[in-house]
């Protein structure tokens, strides 16, 4: 497991695991502390991801039919973001093969430091 | 078209109270605004118990209506619901009567007249969606309206059951009327009531019961205003009350929305079908949120197609009610105030903006991608640690399986409904601090339930097989979303019903976890004809109640017809099998987080199976007595999160590789450009 940088400096949690470290400007882990990244960008650009196969996940329940209860991987994958420092899952997204990535959240970090004050 | 759809959206913003408004609410005194504005909601709420009473559709009897109350001047005051979406959808056509039709001398507005509307042009949901609304007068002013609206499950289309899968312009889909006045002096006129059950030949007798509550709702609703309220303490003193009421409601949300972080938040949903065949299509959304203000941005959003899968723009804004009056302002009155705080851009052309001749009857299978959406932009905004975040969660299943019939009951009598057990049984998706609630509720009302089992046998021509937990249709996570249910109906008494499916989620699922939580598996659409189940009934032989081991055993001799879950009308003969499916909500946080005694409860009730255990969840247990190893259980998440590391790549490699990707042509006919969903054709309809 990668050590954590936890980072020195006011953080805002702002998500199930992610926080914002708010001097550096930075994303972090919230459950180790990990720095994910620039907070103006998109911290799963930080993250390490997988493309899984969805009936990985939703197994078919059904053999030999076009509709078994699992998603059709020619329709979409489960792209799951990892903390590189201790392998939660942030986040995922289920896309279709080759579909951007989403920047879904995109704080604006002057509002928050108000906030904190 | 004379119809300015943009016209209607500005609608559901506030008109300018007057000044006289606004020094009748100065006017009131301490204790006047909590008590009359409870008396208010009470009077509403009694209004909703007569329509449940006096209607006869499912719909009704499950309680997916709304009942409203308005200002003068059109603008939403408060409701009782039901379905938040049809307060909404009752603003426009509202104004659309009050700014054309009331000084116009061939209609007007009197006392005891009676407007109807069904028409998705001019602001509704979709046609099944009908809406009766009446003046409240006081000494010749108009002091208020007031509205009861419900989904009427019959349209004479070209398909039973008000929403066919087959439409491809608006002209399918059956009556449709503009706001129009069907009442003069307290009276239903004859002709008007005659003219409607002309429309819907394959069931007149259901939707005269129907029109007839939706008025009785009204004028119980209008009479116990003026005798409760203006007659007691006088117009003034309402006139206060009402703006009072918007006032509580704007500044409330206002408030709390001043709360939440400020930024961009951006969501992409995909659905799997256009309704006559499967088709993949995206939401794109983007909320931007400063201070008290916000406005969502659906730019990118797939183009309008040729099927009945598009909405129109006041539709789809509606839809963010379903989430918005029953989650974050739950508590506040349901008023437009609540809209004055939100913009809307809908850009033209898209599938939730199309042409006007475009088919928008399956309106509110487009709109659950907006209710993930906004569940999930919102949620992002709110999280606070500070707060118990009471509020976030992963998206509801929004599944809103409709499964429609026709045919002639075991009574003789014509009749056309659609099901609401599926509609009520979704799950809820998983939150901040708990799972999800099972088989709870259908999104698009919160407060409704599934209909008497007892009574649809008595009044319909099939019965219920199984209706029971559909195990593993949840999506999983720290918090996992609720389960969905499975339900098998079998054909009885008569020789042959007819059935459609309007859902689709067979290929994939719109919702999308939240915070690692993975979306609910896929559904299915499966019927099941040619059977000995009615043999194997009257001998006493054994009858499988589970569908997945139906399925999988093949107990019955049957035909197994397995399809996407949206399927078109058709025959199904005494003792065939229509088999149904609500979804399951949304998993909220990672899944290695999820404490493992949570999961045992979960297997020992029969929600997840022993393969989540062991594939998602990484326990290590005894399956006999569902003892976890604590030890054991904790090491093997902890290898588990190092082989997810193992196995991922850097996002730059991601990309590189991710990049190159492509779904395969033929899925693409609908989806608009690749990626960007923009229009690159027009559409040609029927």
């Amino acid at each position: 497991m990668v050590e954590s940088d936890t980072g020195t400096g006011t953080t805002k949690r702002v998500a199930e695991y992610l926080a914002v470290d708010l001097d550096a400007e930075q994303w972090q882990c919230h459950n180790c502390g990990e720095a994910l990244g620039p907070a103006a960008e998109n911290y799963k650009r930080h993250c390490l991801v997988n493309a899984r196969d969805p009936r990985e996940v939703h197994p078919p329940l059904i053999e030999g039919e076009e509709y078994t209860f699992a998603p059709d991987p020619d329709w979409v994958r489960i792209v799951e973001f990892y903390c590189p420092g201790c392998g939660t899952m942030i986040e995922n997204e289920y896309l279709p093969p080759g579909h951007p990535i989403t920047h879904d959240t995109e704080l604006d970090l002057e509002s928050l430091k108000e906030d904190v004050k | 078209m004379t119809v300015n759809r943009d016209q209607l959206i500005d609608w559901l913003d506030l008109e300018e109270p007057s000044a006289e408004e606004l020094a009748c609410m100065d006017e009131l005194e301490h204790g006047d605004y909590e008590i009359y504005s409870e008396r208010l909601r009470l009077i509403l709420d009694e209004g909703m118990d007569v329509f449940v009473r006096s209607g006869v559709s499912q719909f009704i009897a499950a309680r997916d209506l709304a009942v409203a109350i308005y200002t003068p001047e059109g603008d939403l005051v408060d409701s009782a619901a039901g379905a938040y979406l049809h307060v909404v959808t009752g603003i426009p056509p509202l104004k659309y009567v009050i700014n054309n039709f009331a000084d116009d001398e061939t209609v007007g507005v009197e006392p005891g007249d009676v407007f109807y509307a069904n028409d998705a042009l001019y602001g509704g949901i979709h046609n099944p969606d009908q809406i009766a609304f009446m003046p409240v007068f006081d000494d010749g002013e108009i002091m208020a309206w007031v509205s009861a609206a419900a989904h009427t499950t019959e349209t004479g289309a070209i398909e039973p059951g008000g929403m066919p899968i087959s439409a491809r312009t608006r002209h399918d889909e059956g009556m449709k009327l503009s706001p129009i006045k069907i009442g003069e002096n307290y009276q239903l006129k004859s002709d008007m009531v005659e003219m409607q059950k002309n429309f819907i030949s394959r069931a007149p007798r259901m939707h005269e019961i129907d029109l007839r509550a939706r008025v009785t709702t009204c004028d119980r609703v209008r009479r116990r205003i003026k005798e409760l309220i203006i007659d007691k303490q006088g117009p003034d003193f309402f006139k206060g009350l009402l703006r009072r009421n918007i006032k509580e409601s704007r500044e409330g949300a206002k408030k709390r929305v001043d709360e939440w972080n400020d930024g961009a938040f951006r969501t992409v949903h995909f659905a799997d079908s256009v309704g006559y065949e499967d088709g993949l299509w995206r939401l794109n959304a983007e909320m931007e949120k400063d201070g008290p203000e916000i406005l969502i941005d659906y730019t990118g959003t797939s183009p309008e197609n040729d099927g009945a899968y598009n909405s129109q723009p006041v539709a789809s804004i509606a839809h963010t009610a379903n989430y918005l009056f029953s989650v974050p302002f739950h508590d506040l009155p349901k008023s437009n105030g609540t809209y004055d705080l939100i913009d809307f851009e809908i850009p033209k052309g898209t599938i939730l903006y199309p042409d006007a001749e475009a088919s928008t009857v399956q309106a509110v299978m487009v709109n659950q991608v907006i209710m993930d959406s906004t569940t999930t932009m919102f949620s992002r905004s709110m999280y606070d640690d500070e707060t118990e975040n009471e509020h976030v969660t992963a998206p509801m299943a929004n599944t809103g399986p409709g499964y429609a019939f026709g045919g002639v009951s075991q009574h003789g009598e014509p009749v056309a409904d659609l099901m609401s057990h599926g509609l009520n049984t979704d799950g809820t998706g998983g939150q901040a601090r708990r799972d999800g609630e099972d088989e709870a509720i259908f999104p698009w009302c919160p407060f409704g339930h599934a209909s008497n089992m007892e009574f649809v046998e008595n009044e319909y021509p099939f019965t219920h097989q199984f209706f029971r937990h559909g195990t593993d249709s949840c999506g999983h996570g720290k918090h996992r979303g609720g389960i969905g249910m499975q339900i098998g109906y079998m054909m009885h008494h008569v020789p042959v019903v007819e059935w459609l499916s309007i859902c689709h989620n067979s290929k994939l699922v719109t919702g999308q976890g939240l915070f690692g939580g993975y979306a609910p598996r896929t559904i299915p659409g499966i019927t099941i004809t040619n059977s000995d189940l009615k043999d194997r009934m009257k001998n006493g032989e054994y009858v499988p109640d589970d569908l997945i081991e139906l399925l999988q055993e093949r107990t019955l001799d049957a035909d197994y017809n397995i399809t996407s879950h949206v399927r078109e009308s058709q025959p199904y003969e005494n003792g065939d099998l229509f088999i149904g499916h609500s979804g399951g909500g949304c998993g909220y946080g990672d899944v290695l987080e999820r404490d493992p005694e949570d999961v045992m409860k979960d297997i020992e009730d029969n929600r997840v199976t022993h393969r989540s255990a062991d594939e998602l969840y990484q326990i290590e247990y005894d399956e006999d007595t569902l003892t976890v190893d604590e030890d054991a259980t904790e090491q093997r998440r902890e290898a588990f999160r190092e082989q997810r590391l193992e196995e991922a790549q850097s996002f730059d490699a991601f990309i590189d590789e991710w990049e190159e990707k492509k779904p395969p042509e033929e899925i693409l006919d609908h989806y608009g450009s690749w990626p960007d969903g923009e229009k690159e054709a027009p559409v040609l309809r029927q």
